[in-house]
């Protein structure tokens, strides 16, 4: 197989699946991204994989140049990010000879791009049952995976580390959907060997610096989000998760110094603000706290969170009627926000509105919130 | 006039349980010529304030300063830059419910004039730390300590010693205050209001467990003799209120049967509150009880040698059983020769089974310490102790402290109670209702009518836990954020561990009050837990029961069936009031009575243990009481299963009581039972709690002769 060759079988399939090594921003499709932390992720980790170098000659001597000319089009527009045509071409491919197992593959990975993942499943199944490819398998599982199949999924993934595959990306997702269930030490393990295969795999050391953080481990947490962020400094979210991180350790002035680091870039980012607003307010400096919080909703004019984080910083001020004033909004946004109601039920106890207070408590445990203290005593001497 | 130190010996309960370091007394001389000014007018007058002032000002007491405070500020309004004026008028504004205004008044004389007293920096210090501004209070403190020297000399010309400034001893309270400050405890201190609280002082209340009454000492004008003492105030007097509900209470009256022309003062009342104790500070600070009959209370008599000593004896509490006395005493040793602690102490009496006061016994560490402890109050459930103390951890002269007793009967390390309770002054005074909710003391904070004051304070316990809204995207390759889980630490809520039992007890033919014996019982131990009596002119009665203990009560009257109740209080229950109104029944032909005290093993008739009182009281009225009296045992069960069942079950229960007796001595032919099943229910079916009223024992009286 020649230089050439390889080059047009070259595929961005990081672009779509968001890990990797290195990053860039210039995403085409940032619809996929929330507003808020995360931001356009690129990353421009090229595989070659899979690298058949026959699977050229075997076209060209199947269905002679046309076809030939017809999949590299569609390698060509998949990797420029035009996944229809590529599409196209891969199906015009495919139709000429249905056996011709890479034009599976490339189609496969444009519906990925396409978050057509059902569609995606069926090609790479199809291009696995003429080829055995862990890197393939991998995918497979890594569609079930974005379709919240997550058993089915770990089957690919378990498949996929059976045939060899030796990727930092499969271990790192092992490793986010133990995370999601809740299983921190599974989710570690799986983190650390994705960093073993991959010192570099910012992701991962992002990631359990979170599974630090659930397990209370906090230094250990900052020790991550930093290398994280030392590895992808335009990676808001590691910076954002470090500040965090440092303002659960109570360290609130460097908490606030990384959330600094995002709004440099991301003003916007309500949520890095409001956060910075909780250091602030942790801090005591409730006017500053209250000055984010309100540039926070200015970003976001429905933000819950902000406004309970502005009745709180009220409260400490002893400033119940406006804690109570904030506290109602946040209310007003999300009825079922049980913690506004423990915080107005404070606000209101020490206003000296017992009846209110005792009701904004009843009402926060039919909401589930179950670490009230006991309130029935003094309540009922107000009765 | 250049300042004495004068010596008055005040025998008052607030004075003996006041630190005497914190009056001033240092009388500076206002010097006439320095003091006039290019104003025409109001010379002399204000000089005759300042004279009127100084008078005051020289008795050192609280009354005198705040007698001459008006003089002064009369005088201040001639001559407002006067050092001495300024100095005086800053002295006299700290005893005051304005301390602020000592800060300005001391600050500006210290302006004036550096040296306008020796003692200025120390006042100024005390006016800081008062005010709660204690880093302000430590530099102050510190510079006075620093000119020691000339401080000292200055201090001879008034006869003083640098020594009686102990300001080590405030820098150390300043820097307890900032160490505990964000501790504070969740509370609303409320003033009691008119009904209660004057201009003068109004201090040292004492409650019944369930607030329904309080008495309390009052310097007020119309004291009993209309005389002031030598410390310009009114000499003490007892006042009695009612609780009216929702912190009203009823005008306070004099309890003019009580008072006389010397010094009365309330420190301890029974949890019932039918057993008052005053103090009196003559010849040496005593103490004495008085008894609520009917209406009236008894005069005061002197408890007895145990108690009282030469020495100094001055607060006191009992224990909900009546069984154990806590009073503080500066005798040097107690009747067991264990030397005591140092300065006032706090000890304990037992009482003896001729109902008199036992030995004296030191209580020993870690309550009591080398410095003074004083205002015991011992809470109804026996458990939680409350003092005052000027222990290492004070925020400032006299601080209250708890402790609680173990399972092994042990004493905690006393906790500081916090702020803002406690004080940068002297707190003590202090008294904590059944529920735990609500506590009582009198202090001379902000807000009040003039000098001490009673105040409410409610408990609200631990602040809920206030929660962040926050969210972080945790997972890089996630696009959904996480809610971040807040954690709170968890929070011991001290729960009291009390049940008040009260209510009236009557005839119940003609509902007319009866005074009327009652026992409590221990079960599980059969031993008196404690004996009471319900007032003969109200009925009314109040039991304290610490939980724990399977309780029977019996309320005897003679002439009357006596009445039997069962409270089991488990060990974790937690505050609960229960309102039984008792009535008795005249011994007649025909009366009957519940045995709420005969227990059963479950489903059969054999009699446990635990009925045993119950069937001491029933043979002791059978035996010696009516000994000619005949009676029907009848059982009694709930509707849960037949009839032929529960038939058969009542009878046997009913023959196995009449078996019992007839055991221990009751003839055989007085006795007959009969099993009802339920066929005579006195409550529903329909509930479990109606169900274990329907299973029961009872007798009727089939003839007395």
């Amino acid at each position: 197989m020649t230089n050439k060759m390889k080059k047009l079988l070259v595929f961005s399939l990081f672009a779509i699946i968001g890990i990797g090594v290195s990053y860039s921003q210039e995403n085409k499709d940032s619809s996929m991204y929330d507003s808020g932390i995360n931001q356009i992720i690129v990353p421009t980790q090229i595989i070659t994989s899979p690298t058949d170098g026959d699977t050229v000659n075997t076209l060209v001597a199947a269905e002679g140049q046309e076809a030939t000319i017809m999949y590299n089009n569609g390698v060509t527009q998949s990797n420029e990010g035009n996944y229809n045509d590529a599409i196209q071409s891969f199906s015009n491919v495919i139709q000429m000879n249905p056996e011709m197992a890479q034009a599976y593959y490339g189609r496969g990975t444009c519906y990925i791009q396409q978050r057509r993942y059902d569609d995606a499943i069926t090609d790479l199944k199809e291009y696995t049952k003429r080829k055995e490819d862990n890197y393939a398998t991998y995918l497979i599982g890594y569609c079930y995976f974005h379709k919240s199949d997550n058993q089915t999924a770990l089957t690919y993934f378990q498949n996929a580390i059976e045939q060899g595959c030796n990727n930092a990306d499969l271990f790192y997702h092992i490793g986010v959907i133990n995370f999601n269930d809740a299983k921190y030490d599974d989710a570690m393990k799986y983190y650390s060997r994705a960093i073993e295969i991959d010192d570099s795999h910012a992701f991962s050391y992002n990631d359990r610096g979170s599974t630090y953080r659930m397990l209370g481990q906090l230094d250990k947490a900052i020790a991550d989000y930093s290398k994280a962020a030392q590895l992808n400094p335009r990676m808001d979210i590691f910076k954002a998760n470090l500040g965090s991180a440092y303002r659960l350790n109570k360290d609130y002035q460097k908490a606030i110094e990384a959330y600094d680091e995002v709004l440099k870039t991301n003003p916007d980012n309500y949520m890095v603000l409001n956060n910075k607003g909780i250091a602030q307010y942790e801090m005591k400096d409730y006017d500053n706290a209250i000055k984010t919080l309100n540039e926070c909703l200015n970003k976001k004019k429905d933000y819950a969170y902000a406004f309970n984080n502005i009745g709180l910083c009220y409260y400490k001020k002893k400033e119940y009627s406006l804690a109570i004033e904030a506290y109602t909004k946040a209310i007003a946004l999300n009825p079922d926000y049980g913690e506004a109601y423990v915080n107005r039920g404070a606000a209101k106890e020490l206003s000296r509105d017992m009846t209110g207070a005792c009701s904004d408590w009843e009402k926060a445990e039919s909401l589930g919130i179950t670490n009230l203290h006991d309130y029935q005593t003094i309540c009922n001497e107000y009765k | 006039m250049n300042g004495l130190k004068l010596h008055i010996i005040i025998m008052t309960l607030a004075c003996m349980l006041t630190s005497q370091i914190s009056f001033s007394q240092i009388n500076v001389e206002i010097n006439k010529k320095d003091f006039k000014t290019e104003a025409k007018d109001g010379y002399k007058e204000a000089m005759n304030s300042i004279a009127l002032g100084d008078e005051y000002f020289s008795s050192y007491s609280t009354g005198g300063y705040l007698r001459a405070l008006p003089e002064y500020l009369s005088a201040n309004k001639y001559n407002s830059n006067n050092a001495e004026l300024n100095y005086k008028i800053g002295v006299c504004y700290l005893f005051s419910t304005e301390k602020k205004k000592a800060i300005t008044f001391l600050e500006k004389a210290s302006d004036l004039k550096t040296d306008v007293s020796p003692d200025i920096k120390y006042e100024l210090g005390r006016a800081y730390q008062v005010n709660y501004m204690f880093d302000e209070a430590i530099n102050t403190y510190n510079d006075f300590k620093s000119n020691k020297t000339e401080i000292e000399a200055q201090l001879k010309k008034f006869g003083m010693k640098i020594d009686e400034f102990n300001a080590d001893a405030r820098i150390k309270e300043c820097e307890n205050a900032i160490k505990i400050s964000d501790q504070a405890v969740r509370a609303f201190i409320d003033n009691l209001g008119p009904n209660i609280n004057t201009q003068y002082s109004d201090y040292g209340p004492v409650i019944s467990t369930d607030e329904s009454m309080m008495i309390f000492t009052s310097r007020r004008e119309g004291s009993t003799g209309g005389e002031i003492d030598a410390d310009n105030q009114y000499f003490e007097d007892l006042y009695i209120s009612y609780n009216e509900g929702k912190n009203r209470w009823s005008p306070a009256m004099n309890m003019k049967n009580l008072n006389t022309k010397e010094h009365d003062a309330s420190v301890g009342l029974s949890p019932d509150g039918s057993i008052l104790y005053t103090f009196k500070g003559t010849p040496d600070g005593n103490l004495f009880e008085s008894k609520l009959k009917g209406e009236d209370w008894s005069k005061p008599k002197a408890l007895n040698k145990n108690i009282n000593t030469k020495y100094h004896e001055s607060s006191i509490s009992i224990s909900s059983d009546g069984k154990i006395l806590y009073f503080v005493s500066e005798r040097p040793k107690d009747e067991y020769g264990t030397p005591s602690k140092g300065g006032r102490d706090i000890f304990i009496s037992e009482r003896l089974s001729n109902g008199e006061w036992g030995p004296a016994r030191n209580i020993g560490a870690p309550i009591n310490t080398e410095f003074d402890e004083e205002g015991v109050f011992i809470h109804p459930d026996n458990r939680t102790m409350y003092f005052s103390s000027k222990r290492e951890g004070s925020i400032g002269g006299y601080d209250i402290f708890y402790s609680e007793l173990d399972d092994n009967g042990n004493w905690g390390e006393p906790v500081n109670i916090g702020m803002p309770i406690n004080t940068p002054e002297d707190d003590v005074f202090f008294i904590v209702a059944g529920n735990g909710i609500y506590a009582y003391m009198s202090s001379a904070r902000e807000g009040g009518f003039g000098m001490q004051d009673i105040w409410r304070i409610t408990f609200l316990g631990p602040e809920q836990p206030l929660v962040a809204g926050t969210e972080d995207n945790l997972i890089a390759s996630s696009k959904a954020s996480i809610k971040a889980e807040v954690k709170q630490e968890t929070v011991e809520v001290k729960k009291v561990r009390l049940t008040i039992m009260k209510g009236t007890i009557t005839d119940s033919e003609t509902n007319q009050p009866l005074e009327s014996e009652i026992e409590i019982v221990d079960l599980e131990k059969d031993e008196v837990y404690a004996t009471l009596s319900s007032n003969a002119s109200t009925g009314k009665y109040l039991i304290s029961l610490p939980s724990g203990k399977n309780y029977g009560i019996t309320a005897k009257t003679d002439g009357y069936l006596f009445h039997s109740e069962n409270v089991n209080v488990p060990a974790t229950s937690s505050y609960q009031e229960i309102i039984k109104d008792i009535k008795l029944k005249a011994i007649n032909v025909g009366a009957t009575i519940v045995l709420a005290n005969i227990f059963f093993d479950f489903g059969k008739a054999t009699l446990r243990d635990l009925s045993k009182t119950e069937l001491d009281n029933l043979i002791k009225l059978l035996n010696v009481d009516y000994p000619k009296m005949t009676i029907e045992i009848g059982g009694h069960t709930d509707n849960v299963g037949s009839l032929e069942t529960n038939t058969k079950l009542s009878a046997n229960r009913a023959k196995a009581v009449v078996d019992y007796l007839i055991e221990h001595g009751v003839a055989k032919e007085r006795l007959s039972y009969k099993g009802y099943a339920y066929q005579n229910p006195i409550d529903t079916n329909d509930t479990e709690e109606g169900r274990q009223n329907n299973r029961r024992v009872e007798f009727k009286i089939i003839s007395v002769k």
